[in-house]
């Protein structure tokens, strides 16, 4: 049966392509003696002879403690033999989520009688939780161990080799069995932090799409009003009940199903790196899960100063796995993001009359972005402009460092008392004037105050502010 | 607000709370007290000698290394300290063993501190190993956190990857342990024999003893240089292969080059 992990709603296998990769590996063990080890021995051989020469025991016996032992290894292994066996690796799966756990299991195959120590070389993401990165493993008890990793950090992660070892003194002299895999594990955007129920997720999308929208009578299945029949209306819409209380008949009218185009960008520039980059990368994911599931459609566009890349998602079962898998290797290049490449590169590719989610930061200008909004507002439907606060964020560099200077008082009062505020000034001033050039017609601006919230959850307290700017 | 709690802030680093490298080194800081009280005590009963007052003072000083290095996480060296000391002392003491004759002979004396120092000396290796075990793993913060890595390993549990139970964990380290001390036994118990019969019995028996010592001081001498010979020459081995392996990747990438020019 294939083992399914399910994590508070998430299911981690969800974006799974194999489902489980194993490999059973074979390799020579061999006798190591460490450094260690080496100046030891050769110490306790000096100090034996030395022994043996004034017939002290304060030397005899140290020195012989460690040789005697070290002949005792030797004969064993002459005796016994390396016995050699095999070893499955295995991994339930090698796409996870950043911030969720990698399992790996090994297992013993043949039949030994074997007490010893693995050991897994991995790279530096992954961060063992539960038991440290060595254990025992007895053959006897239990042919099998596996590992728990967490891992943070969005990317390509590593798992190197397994080292088993046995017999001898640890540290000194033992049999070593070295197993090459260079497993590559990818870790794709992580989930938003909060997660909310499927229901509030499709209501707040249906309430953006009234919003943008005016209805229309068309062919759709959504109940508009009542009027009159007239000759050549269908027959099957008549509203019987009605037209019994009226005593003519009634006709049912339907709302003409409407489909969006929804585009969501996401600025890659330098700027954005870090907590900023990986909120936006997941808010995409999360956006487009739900559009593609309802009759609209989506694209993701990742812009940069330099490169751009366009995911576009169809209705197929793969295509939110092939945005993530596309989404997990984006790092941030270039200084500013440029409007004027962004706006070619809509007309180029046909984009134009899209819902435009912006997901960007506070670190331009005013100036810029008012020009920006000037080159994108024609060819777009609408524009939600969301820019992730800095302060918030923990981007800024003053607000989450340590004093280490802690003796020099006057620096740190100077610091938190004039120069934080400050700069939170200067950032609670640029979102007014954001507010400002942002905020028209068919768009509005909206903060990101930190990263504990879910896309949806802020859209939707963007759109009471559109709603409002539409009424005015 | 928060509904994820698997984020950075909340895990702390915290050390793998089967392996305490913490007990190991204590117990070698004891050790090296109760040689040095053994010390003192054999001073002030066979008269204060110029030898036992040499071999406190060496043991005080490793002592006090030892802390130093212990509060920088020391290194492999400082631990052969004291092999280095043991024998500086006896070439100091070496023109002086007429005045300490009193002190030396006593054969209780010398066996109950060369069975310390052995001791002391197999601890090395062990606490090498302790403090390799006990690394850094995360451990969580909060009690939501703790909720859902238990979540976790309980899923886990259900499935063919399982985390040890503590029962089965605690039965694997006591065969482990079994195992390391195996050698030590087996080396002291017969080197103890064999110093009770030299100790006690007539020259002949102590000459056979010497001999004995000498054989197995050759054959490990032996071993050791065989090993470490294998080991260089698979080393050397494996050297060359990636020397190889890195000349041909060049040589690709100077096709590569070619063609794109």
């Amino acid at each position: 049966m294939k083992p399914q992990l399910v994590y508070r709603g998430i299911t981690m296998m969800d974006f799974e392509l194999n489902s489980e990769i194993s490999k059973k590996v074979n390799d020579p063990s061999h006798i190591v003696i460490s450094r260690t080890g080496a100046v030891i021995l050769i110490l306790s051989f000096i100090i034996a002879l030395l022994g043996l020469f004034y017939t002290t025991p304060i030397f005899l016996i140290p020195g012989l403690t460690i040789t005697f032992s070290f002949l005792y290894f030797v004969g064993s292994v002459l005796i016994n033999e390396v016995r050699d066996f095999e070893v499955e690796i295995k991994f339930p799966s090698t796409q996870i989520k950043a911030k969720q756990f990698l399992i790996v299991g090994i297992e013993i195959i043949t039949e030994v009688n074997f007490t010893g120590m693995v050991e897994i070389d991995v790279s530096d993401g992954l961060f063992s939780v539960v038991n440290s990165q060595q254990k025992i493993i007895d053959s006897q008890l239990k042919k099998s161990t596996s590992f728990l990793f967490y891992a943070p950090r969005r990317g390509k992660e590593r798992v190197r080799a397994i080292r088993l070892t046995y017999g001898g003194i640890r540290g000194m002299f033992y049999v070593e069995k070295r197993i090459e895999i260079n497993q590559e594990i990818i870790l794709l955007p992580q989930a938003q932090r909060v997660n909310l129920p499927w229901t509030q997720k499709q209501q707040i999308l249906d309430r953006l799409v009234t919003e943008l929208t005016t209805t229309r009578k068309g062919r759709g299945s959504d109940f508009l009003s009542l009027r009159d029949f007239y000759y050549g209306d269908e027959v099957r819409h008549i509203h019987w009940k009605a037209s019994a209380k009226f005593g003519k008949l009634i006709t049912k009218e339907f709302e003409e199903p409407v489909s969006l185009r929804f585009l969501i960008v996401i600025d890659k520039s330098l700027f954005m790196a870090g907590p900023k980059l990986e909120f936006a990368l997941s808010a995409a994911i999360e956006l487009s899960e739900v559009i593609q599931r309802s009759n609209h459609t989506a694209n993701v566009l990742v812009h940069g100063d330099m490169t751009t890349r366009l995911v576009k998602l169809d209705y197929s079962i793969t295509a939110l796995r092939r945005l993530s898998l596309d989404l997990h290797r984006v790092q941030s290049e270039g200084t500013i993001f440029n409007y004027l490449t962004l706006q070619r590169y809509i007309l180029q590719h046909k984009l134009q009359g899209a819902v435009v989610i912006i997901i960007t930061d506070m670190e331009q200008e005013p100036s810029f972005i008012s020009s920006g909004m000037a080159l994108l507002k024609p060819f777009s439907q609408a524009i939600f402009f969301n820019a992730c606060s800095t302060t918030g964020f923990g981007t800024l560099a003053l607000s989450k460092t340590r004093d280490f200077n802690m003796y020099n008082l006057d620096q740190v009062f100077y610091r938190r008392e004039v120069i934080e505020p400050r700069v939170k000034n200067i950032y609670e001033e640029r979102a007014e004037q954001y507010e400002q050039v942002a905020t028209g017609e068919r768009s509005i601006f909206h903060l990101i105050e930190s990263y504990n919230t879910n896309i949806l959850l802020e859209l939707s307290k963007s759109l009471r502010l559109f709603s409002k700017a539409r009424r005015r | 607000m928060r509904d994820d709690p698997i984020i950075y802030e909340d895990w702390k680093v915290g050390y793998s709370k089967y392996f305490d490298f913490r007990k190991t080194q204590s117990m070698n800081l004891i050790i090296s007290i109760l040689i040095s009280l053994v010390n003192l005590y054999m001073g002030i009963a066979y008269k204060i000698s110029f030898m036992v007052f040499l071999w406190t003072f060496t043991i005080l000083i490793v002592i006090m290394i030892e802390g130093i290095f212990d509060q920088k996480n020391r290194s492999f060296i400082d631990r052969t300290i004291f092999a280095f000391g043991l024998i500086a002392v006896f070439f100091v003491t070496f023109p002086n063993v007429d005045n300490v004759i009193n002190a030396e002979t006593n054969p209780i004396y010398a066996l109950g501190l060369g069975l310390l120092f052995s001791i002391k000396l197999a601890l090395i290796p062990v606490s090498e190993v302790t403090i390799g075990f006990s690394e850094n793993i995360l451990v969580p913060k909060n009690s939501q956190t703790e909720e859902v890595l238990q979540d976790q390993i309980d899923r886990l549990q259900s499935t063919n990857y399982q985390i040890d139970t503590e029962s089965e964990f605690n039965e694997s380290l006591q065969k482990l342990r079994r195992s390391i001390t195996l050698p030590f036994t087996f080396s002291i118990s017969l080197i103890l024999i064999l110093s009770i019969i030299g100790l006690w019995a007539s020259q002949g028996i102590v000459l056979l003893r010497d001999f004995i010592i000498v054989l197995v001081v050759l054959l490990s001498g032996i071993a050791l240089s065989a090993i470490m010979f294998i080991d260089y020459l698979e080393k050397r081995k494996l050297k060359k292969k990636e020397e190889q392996e890195e000349q041909e990747v060049e040589f690709y990438n100077v096709e590569e080059d070619k063609l794109t020019n």
